[in-house]
């Protein structure tokens, strides 16, 4: 998955969709932004200025799908926390998942989230539901899985048809609902696909590089100066605002 | 966790995390089921009373386990680790062998602190000396300062006439208000006859053995003397500590009846410290 | 009633006054169990963890009781293993303490995972490639060894021994009681070796990630140590402190001595590999995953003094002082330097949870400050309450210290 800084308007479709395709409940009474459940979110980053020189950029962000090595799969004591081989989405299993909250420790990207309530949803609202999610309960974590139900229902497919699954048999929800078309999502081991292009432009990169996690949502913008406020570590972007 | 549940795999990560888990929880599981059936089986053996012995020797103080070597002055310092049988005792058996071949006199130390000690009885630790009849049974009674202790018989509970009884077990109850404990028999045998008011001695004993090996853990009236001097001054260590302060001794003679000397919350320790019981 | 249970020949206050002294604490745990069931029946919004501070105070208390109990295992290895027969005279104590702060991190855990019904997932679908993995399969394991050592002291008490059974039972298991204390040792080797390597292998966390030798990181060593030498200072410190309440010596000053010089060459050994680490972190850990370590101390109240007090202050300090003779001479001094010994641990286990997760690690993160709930504060009070409380009716009713008795009398 490549998202392009420079498109996004910061809208928050894709939350919208995010959250509607997979079955987040709504917020419950006393949420938090840090409580909150947010498969997907779209962080404003500015560079520390004020207001009218300020520069800011939306960066969506969610489970950056990190390479074999992930930090949460191989921390979760009771394999919650699963990696696709096929595809390289990481996936978490919330039936299985004991609430201990290890994984959400070890992601570096904050991408994990806990159900700290009873999921509920209004009297009625239960009919929107996705039928192709399954629910969670209360006291496991979740997080995205780019929209797991949706690369099921391709799977189906593409074995009702006798046929491999193909990389563009689906687009999670975010892709879909983007409506400057920001995110491109794709086989990133198939050189001739889109994702794999814009995967490869000198703009790209990816966050927290040097962690080697090796995630597979990268980031590109033609902005120089959002490459660097995003790549540096805090250490210098703490400096900055100290000094500015 | 088992081949058969969903998901696991033979890696080797697997192979070496679950077999060193079962390891120890079969280690665990072995260890404790070994200790319930050596429990079960020593508790149909007649082993309850050496083994209630060995642990109540093992809980003792220090200073209640002190070997019988040092009253008769053959060595400075040294606690017994043979539960007081000393036929078991290594150093004990070389102790008797230089004493045989005249290199260690067994001399008798300067007084015995005023209690009496009759040289035709041998002493058991736990207070109670024992008397060999020419017709091969003993007699067994409390030695002076025990007496000085327990001076009203009939809080003493004696066992019935041919009840068995085993070296270091309950011989006798002694009930007071407030505080119990038991009198430890000197040997193994039988009761043959229970003494009455006024008696001597309490029970008359058929012992099991006669041997030598039988008799070798009490201790000769020259042994005695020291260590009823040195119990004596245990039990008054005992006392003052715990802010009772019984005011005996100082070198004088010990009082005629301790008993009284005691005050009553102070007891129950008396009795535990003098007949061997933690 | 009351007097029977108590050993004979020790000296107790009376049973009003100890009710008097155990009943505040029956509050607190009273509290703090109303605490648990709000968390148990609400789930955990009753805390103020977040999905940014998934690990909050009740981790931090695991994590430290667990260092400070192990004094069990250490206690044990020494006595029943090296065969150093002095420490026979905290060994019950440290039994005791032992089984306190494993039970009480264990409950702890229970009321902190979002779904305890499901705690059996992990020994049923273990990933042994976690480090919570080994900790649960090692925890638990150890809470079953320390409740069987802690049987043989309730069977002594003086009613209880009275029945033929139990005395056998206990004779016997005490008999056996090498194995379990080998087998202790082996599983607290492993477990607070995983405690260290839980915040270690986050590579996600560069302030607490350390490179590994083999499959564990540096922290997995440094914990063992660190465990081992925190486990002897907490006994002396107990012990000292049991003794100072209970107005009376319960163990002999040479004692406290031995404690006290095992626990600072361990302290040692430890602080100098810790700085070692310390020191290959700032210049090849950090740096390597993009970071300046020096960056992890410019937030708040978390400076590099922090690094100072747990490595020299809280570190190097008490362990010289607890080597030093001259200290050793001094109880008072010598208890001052386990104290240290022990908050130097203390502060460890609080800068590897804590500020491991304060600290921002994408560059548009903030440092997160979180204060813990209410509900959180009880909970962690009733564990410190239970384990008065079990100690408390242990030191009444059983012989913690055989030399009590002696020390009364001397």
């Amino acid at each position: 998955m490549v998202i392009d800084l420079d498109r996004c308007t910061g809208c928050g479709a894709c939350v919208i969709a995010c959250a509607v395709e997979n079955n987040v409940p709504p917020a419950h009474e006393g949420t938090t932004p840090r409580t909150g459940l947010t498969w997907m979110r779209v962080v404003r980053v500015d560079d520390g200025r004020s207001f009218p020189d300020t520069r800011s950029v939306f960066v969506p962000l969610m489970c950056q799908q990190c390479d074999h090595h992930t930090p949460c799969v191989s921390v979760c004591p009771q394999n919650a926390v699963e990696y696709d081989e096929e595809t390289g989405i990481v996936t978490q299993v919330p039936v299985r998942c004991l609430g201990c909250r290890y994984c959400m420790t070890a992601c570096p990207y904050h991408a994990r989230y806990f159900n700290w309530w009873d999921p509920e949803w209004p009297a009625g609202m239960e009919q929107t539901l996705n039928p192709d999610v399954s629910t969670r309960m209360r006291g496991v974590a979740e997080k995205c899985n780019f929209c797991h139900g949706r690369l099921q229902a391709a799977r189906a497919k593409a074995a009702a048809g006798s046929r491999p699954l193909a990389p563009d048999d689906y687009q999670p929800a975010c892709v879909e609902a983007c409506p400057t078309e920001a995110i491109v999502f794709g086989d990133l081991n198939d050189p001739r696909s889109t994702v794999s292009a814009a995967a490869s432009s000198p703009d790209t990169f990816r966050l927290l590089e040097h962690l080697g996690t090796g995630p597979k949502v990268r980031y590109r913008s033609r902005s120089a100066a959002v490459r660097e406020s995003l790549t540096r570590n805090s250490v210098s972007s703490e400096k900055e605002q100290v000094h500015g | 966790m088992f081949p058969w549940v969903y998901g696991f795999t033979w890696s080797t990560g697997n192979l070496i995390f679950l077999g060193i888990f079962f390891t120890v929880v079969i280690v665990i599981g072995l260890t404790l089921g070994l200790s319930v059936l050596r429990s079960l089986r020593s508790a149909q053996s007649n082993e309850i009373a050496h083994i209630r012995w060995k642990s109540e020797f093992h809980d003792l103080p220090a200073a209640a386990r002190t070997c019988r070597h040092i009253f008769a002055g053959d060595t400075r310092e040294r606690t017994c680790a043979h539960d007081f049988d000393c036929g078991t005792c290594t150093a004990h058996r070389h102790i008797e062998e230089l004493r045989r071949s005249g290199r260690i006199v067994l001399h008798r130390p300067a007084g015995s602190g005023g209690f009496s000690v009759s040289s035709e009885r041998l002493y058991h630790r736990g207070h109670t000396w024992l008397r060999r009849e020419p017709d091969g049974t003993v007699v067994v009674g409390l030695d002076d300062l025990a007496s000085r202790l327990v001076t009203d018989r009939s809080t003493l509970g004696l066992p019935p006439v041919h009840a068995a009884v085993f070296r270091n077990a309950p011989l006798v109850t002694i009930r007071r208000a407030s505080a119990g404990t038991r009198i430890l028999a000197p040997i193994d045998g039988e009761i043959v006859e229970v003494g009455g008011e006024g008696c001597e001695w309490l029970v008359r004993l058929r012992p099991r053995s006669l041997g030598t090996d039988a008799f070798a853990h009490l201790l000769r009236p020259a042994e005695a003397a020291g260590w009823l001097q040195y119990e004596f001054e245990r039990l008054q260590r005992s006392l003052a500590s715990g802010g009772v302060g019984v005011t005996m001794a100082d070198g004088g003679l010990p009082m005629q009846e301790l008993a009284s000397a005691v005050p009553v919350d102070a007891w129950d320790r008396a009795l535990g410290e003098v007949f061997l019981e933690p | 009633m009351d007097s029977s249970l108590i050993p004979r020949g020790l000296q107790r206050t009376s049973f009003p006054r100890f009710l008097a002294w155990v009943l505040p604490w029956v509050a607190l745990l009273g509290v703090g169990l109303f605490a648990v069931y709000l968390c148990l029946a609400y789930g955990l919004n009753q805390t103020n963890m977040d999905n940014r501070f998934a690990f909050g105070a009740w981790i931090y208390l695991d994590l430290t009781v667990i260092a400070l109990g192990a004094g069990a295992f250490f206690t044990g290895f020494l006595l029943y293993i090296l065969r150093r027969k002095e420490l026979a005279a905290v060994i019950n104590s440290a039994v005791v303490i032992g089984f306190i702060c494993y039970s009480g991190a264990v409950a702890v855990l229970m009321v902190d995972v979002g779904q305890p019904l499901r705690a059996w997932f992990t020994f049923w679908h273990p990933n042994v490639h976690s480090m919570l993995t080994e900790v649960t399969f090692c925890i638990t394991c150890y809470l079953t060894v320390l409740a069987i050592e802690y049987v043989p002291l309730i069977l002594k008490n003086r009613k209880l021994r009275k029945n033929a059974s139990m005395l056998l039972f206990e004779f016997q298991l005490h008999k056996l009681m090498v194995v379990f204390a080998g087998i202790g040792t082996f599983l607290s080797f492993f477990h607070q070796g995983s405690l260290g390597g839980l915040y270690g292998v986050l590579v996600g966390r560069p302030f607490a990630f350390r490179p590994a030798f083999g499959i564990w990181p540096s922290t997995f060593f440094l914990f063992i140590l660190s465990a081992a030498a925190a486990g002897p200072s907490f006994i002396l410190l107990t012990s000292w402190l049991v003794s100072k309440i209970a107005r009376k010596p319960l163990v002999a000053p040479d004692v406290y001595r031995t404690l006290g010089r095992i626990s600072g060459s361990i302290l040692l050994v430890y602080v100098l590999l810790k700085a070692v680490d310390t020191l290959v972190w700032i210049n090849r850990t950090a740096p390597g995953l993009g970071f300046q370590a020096s960056s992890f101390y410019r937030y708040g109240d978390f400076g590099s003094w922090i690094l100072f007090a747990e490595i020299v202050l809280l570190g190097l300090l008490p362990a010289l002082m607890l080597l030093s003779s001259r200290v050793a001479q001094h109880t008072g001094w010598l208890v001052t330097a386990a104290a240290m010994a022990c908050s130097g641990i203390v502060l460890n286990r609080f800068v590897m949870t804590i500020q491991t997760l304060a600290l921002p690690t994408l560059p548009f993160d903030a440092f997160l400050s979180y204060v813990p709930s209410w509900q959180e504060v009880a909970t962690f009070l009733a564990v410190i309450a239970y384990g008065v409380l079990v100690y408390s009716f242990s030191f009444r009713y059983l012989n913690l210290f055989p030399q009590e008795r002696e020390l009364r009398s001397a």
